[in-house]
């Protein structure tokens, strides 16, 4: 006999766009828009200045290090924001889940990522692009540097401290992605969660082969299951027990 | 409404055995005051209640099922303020009500009416970031009960706060249990107690005391004397006799019959006294 249980009922969906409408409040109030407002203007100025033929190398780049480098950084500032006022506190006694909590966080960024890469992209870029693939791979690269944020910031004591940590992580993230242009054949760069990133990005401007771009998608997605639920597991027994 | 039965709790970390098996109960509509001085378990006791930490020994039953049994459902019927703010500082009193209010089932409808109780209504629309301390606990206050649930939690509600802030939380407080609400607080505060509290428990070093009201213990364990100032042999003295068969005692007859008497002041025994002799220690300091 098989029963059905939705996954989200509409009290448990009522909560995450609570929390999904709470974060996109408290990042616009905080300023965390007003700074991806004049980074955006200042890439659309950037890419006024350059000719189509560099625009196909810069534009992927720039529209892969923006949800992850930001991701990374606004998360942290978020999190340990939050813990500052006590909000974390106050979470975990009301009935608002720990995934709500977690997956609201990785949606707000998610959204605003893409929102400003598609703008961006559509402004700025008048080649062919293969926006499915664009959205799917922001969506999956969003998601992977969030969670890496997230984990950094759930051991962090201050901002500072944050930024201390976040930094080691960066280069050890960002280097495989230079390596990429260097030995762009090399398929054990792939393995690297950021380089597959950059590869689905880049794909959507430089029409990727299908198949890898289902390997890769597959792979980033079974990489972010596995991400989330080790954060949950991590933020759960430190955030909330041992505060 | 909370039946607490050989409760213990051991610090994973540090290994301090902080609740050496203490036990009580809590009846609906009464407001139960936990009463000790900093570090002696009061705050551990009622995280462990709220569920904040886990992995106690003996029993907690709240709202009729085992805390460890209780899924995050529970918070929509217990409130809980703890001793700082717990509010989002950009945002307006008004936003910090309806975001926080929208994680519930029963979401308030009329926040006017809330922000009102704690005279916060005229400065709705300010960011809590330009708040007093006393502004920031009264919202914090009206943030934990919103929801209207059964069992309210308060760690420390006038701690910090000046006499007018103090008086707003405690008529609340009261106004809460005449709704016919459960309450616990802990309070190092013996004032606080003994105005609002129906029973107290003292705990020290993770054990109780005892258990009674506020005005039992007063009148079981305290002593109420008269304290005398006289002059005697153009000596100025001063004694206190105890109350109790104040009629019969022959020292006291001789000072009134044949000194000066200065002045005389009767006096009972605080919450305070009766703490320090079931514990030996002081409740601040």
């Amino acid at each position: 006999m098989t029963s059905t249980k939705p996954i989200i009922s509409d009290a448990n969906g009522q909560r995450l766009l609570s929390a999904l409408k709470a974060d996109v409040l408290f990042q616009f109030k905080q300023g965390f828009y007003f700074v991806y407002i004049i980074l955006s203007l200042f890439y659309l100025i950037i890419f006024h200045q350059l000719d189509s033929a560099w625009l196909s190398y810069v534009i992927p780049v720039v529209l892969f290090m923006d949800p992850s480098v930001l991701g990374l950084f606004f998360i942290g500032g978020i999190l340990l924001l939050e813990k500052e006022q006590g909000i974390l506190s106050l979470i975990y006694v009301t009935p608002l889940r720990i995934w709500e909590y977690i997956l609201s966080k990785i949606i707000s960024l998610c959204l605003i990522s893409l929102m400003v890469i598609l703008l961006i992209s559509l402004i700025a870029y008048k080649g062919a692009v293969n926006y499915i693939y664009l959205i799917i791979g922001v969506i999956l690269t969003s998601i992977f540097f969030t969670l890496i944020g997230f984990l950094v910031a759930t051991s962090s004591k201050s901002v500072n401290d944050f930024f201390v940590k976040i930094i080691p992580w960066m280069m050890v993230l960002m280097l495989p992605c230079v390596l990429l242009g260097f030995y762009p054949n090399l398929l054990l760069l792939g393995l690297v969660p950021s380089v597959a990133s950059l590869k689905l990005v880049w794909g959507a401007y430089h029409a990727i082969n299908f198949w890898e771009f289902i390997m890769l998608v597959l792979y980033m997605t079974v990489l972010n299951i596995f991400l989330l639920k080790y954060t949950y597991a991590v933020f759960q027994k430190k955030m909330v027990l041992e505060n | 409404m909370i039946h607490i039965d050989n409760l213990n709790y051991i610090y994973p970390k540090s290994g301090k055995h902080a609740i050496k098996g203490i036990d009580f109960n809590i009846e609906k509509g009464e407001i139960f005051g936990f009463l000790g001085p900093s570090g002696a378990g009061k705050t551990t006791t009622q995280r462990l209640i709220i569920g904040l930490l886990t992995g106690y020994d003996g029993q907690i039953q709240i709202l009729g099922k085992e805390r460890r049994l209780w899924q995050k459902d529970i918070f929509e019927k217990i409130g809980v303020a703890f001793d700082f703010p717990n509010l989002y500082l950009k945002l307006t009193a008004l936003e910090n009500l309806k975001l926080i209010g929208s994680y519930y089932k029963n979401c308030p409808k009329d926040f006017d009416s809330l922000l009102d109780m704690v005279g916060l209504l005229s400065d709705k629309h300010q960011r809590v970031e330009n708040f007093s301390k006393g502004m920031k606990m009264r919202l914090n206050f009206v943030r934990s009960i919103m929801h209207d649930p059964d069992v309210m939690f308060f760690d420390e509600p006038t701690s910090g706060l000046d006499p007018v802030n103090a008086r707003i939380i405690k008529e609340q407080i009261q106004y809460m249990k005449s709704k016919g609400k459960t309450i616990f607080l802990t309070t190092h505060n013996m004032t606080v107690a003994e105005q609002l509290c129906d029973h107290v428990a003292f705990i020290n070093d993770g054990v109780l005391s005892a258990i009674d009201t506020p005005s039992n213990l007063m009148v079981e364990h305290g002593n109420a004397y008269v304290k005398l100032r006289y002059v005697h042999n153009q000596q100025e003295m001063e004694t206190a006799f105890p109350l109790s068969g104040l009629g019969d005692n022959n020292a006291f007859k001789e000072i009134l019959e044949q000194d000066r008497i200065i002045t005389i002041h009767s006096g009972e025994a605080t919450l305070e006294d009766v703490f320090i002799k079931f514990t030996g220690r002081k409740l601040i300091g």
